[in-house]
């Protein structure tokens, strides 16, 4: 039974949970999901209560594989792991995934914006899609800094969509729910900043990954929707 | 074993170019030779390059700040075989490699009044942090991670100083830092980790210090 974590940031509605869960399922991969509310990490670092009360949820799962469903995820199970000295071993939920690629993006750009991005592009490198050198990828996403100065963060969040749609990405892809939400729930904020327009769509990996095997999607969570779909 | 490189470097002279531009070079060198071999070789081909001859300091390659005393093999295992090579801040070059400091040197003012010829020398030794930083790039008037670090530095050797730095600490703009563990070549969290140390303390012991310490301690209420 493979353990696989979300780690829900209370602020935010959208998560890629119950795609991975399609996912799973079409590799009929046993799975127990465990999905627990916390704040963003950056608010978690702050506050050893906080830090204590996510551990007392994942103690029980001591001694196994913790599959983290997004960076996010992973950034809470580390920061757990390293405060406590808890014994649990934290994975990626994609590195379970061997998906039946049967949808060609031949002929796709993408850009892609996360920590993994080269254990990505290899899982996806059977979709022929091509994935173009994106120097802004170290930046931070700004999320930690909403609440700080809105405007900080949307100037950071905009230099990295900008890049991606200059160089003619027709999408970008992420790996983490406060990717998601600087880059998609942001967008006209981040139009606003840049006296631009930017209509670059951004996909999660998860539902990249279930495009790649031919299931649909409705990107009711979207305000750029994907065009090419 | 040897390693072969494509290797572009950025080239700027503010004597003689208007703007800056890049050199481009095949260099084939031992995996065990260092970065600072690989300048010495391009030095080689381009007679006028300006860079510093010195193991210890660092530079960017592929936008990650990186030790010139970094060998080889282990370049070419996380960036393959296609090299750019920058200073530390583009807008701060005089010559190729070799940048105007005075920027990060002027910030040690912050902490010069509890400070000592040691401290000095130590946050001397971090302008690589200070320029690894993407804050930077947004808010020139960043007090700088090399500050942060050696701010906590000082607070482990002058206990009886905390207070105070802290305070000082609140009221600056500490709350832009972000985190810089993927800007290093050596992915090392321990800088972030003593940073968020300093956020956490001055939360713990200055709650009401100033807007942003109120807005973030209503938000950890919030949540708990």
């Amino acid at each position: 039974m493979n353990i696989v974590f979300n780690a829900k940031i209370c602020d935010i509605e959208y998560s890629s949970f119950y795609l991975y869960k399609k996912l799973l399922e079409k590799q009929n991969m046993k799975h127990e999901l465990v999905e627990i509310q916390t704040p963003p990490h950056d608010i978690c670092i702050l506050n050893e209560n906080i830090i204590f009360d996510i551990k007392n949820k994942l103690s029980m799962y001591e001694n196994n594989i913790i599959y983290a469903l997004d960076y996010h995820s992973y950034e809470i199970l580390c920061l757990v792991k390293k405060s406590f000295d808890l014994n649990f071993d934290i994975k990626q939920v994609f590195e379970l995934l061997n998906l039946n690629i049967t949808q060609s993006f031949n002929g796709f750009n993408a850009s892609i914006y996360a920590k993994e991005d080269k254990k990505i592009q290899n899982l996806i490198q059977k979709t022929k899609l091509k994935c173009l050198k994106f120097d802004k990828i170290n930046l931070p996403n700004g999320f930690g800094h909403l609440n700080i100065d809105k405007n900080f963060a949307l100037q950071i969040i905009s230099d990295i969509k900008e890049e991606a749609f200059d160089n003619s990405s027709d999408f970008i892809i992420v790996d983490d729910i406060r990717d998601f939400y600087m880059l998609e729930n942001l967008s006209f904020e981040i139009e606003k900043s840049l006296k631009r327009e930017l209509k670059i769509p951004t996909l999660t990996l998860a539902e990249f990954l279930l495009l790649a095997i031919k299931s649909k999607l409705d990107f009711k969570n979207h305000l750029i929707i994907p065009s090419f779909i | 074993m040897s390693c072969n490189f494509e290797v572009k470097i950025f080239r700027f002279n503010v004597k003689m170019d208007y703007e800056s531009y890049y050199s481009t070079h095949e260099i084939c060198l031992d995996e065990n030779d260092n970065v600072l071999d690989l300048l010495n070789a391009f030095k080689q081909k381009e007679y006028f390059f300006g860079y510093n001859n010195n193991a210890d300091i660092s530079i960017k390659i592929n936008s990650i700040t990186t030790k010139q005393n970094e060998i080889l093999k282990k370049i070419q295992d996380k960036f393959g075989n296609e090299l750019t090579i920058e200073p530390l801040m583009i807008k701060r070059s005089y010559h190729d490699l070799l940048i105007n400091t005075d920027d990060f040197k002027n910030k040690f003012d912050f902490l010069a009044s509890f400070a000592n010829f040691e401290d000095k020398k130590f946050y001397d030794e971090l302008e690589f942090l200070y320029y690894s930083s993407a804050t930077l790039k947004f808010k020139e008037d960043y007090i700088g991670d090399g500050i942060l670090i050696t701010a906590y530095e000082m607070i482990q050797k002058y206990p009886s100083f905390k207070n105070e730095i802290l305070k000082k600490l609140a009221n600056s703009n500490i709350w832009y830092h972000t985190k810089i563990q993927q800007n290093l070549f050596s992915n090392s969290d321990e800088f972030d980790t003593k940073i968020n140390y300093l956020k956490f303390e001055i939360l713990k012991n200055f709650p009401k210090i100033n807007h942003i310490t109120n807005n973030l301690n209503k938000q950890l209420k919030d949540y708990l």
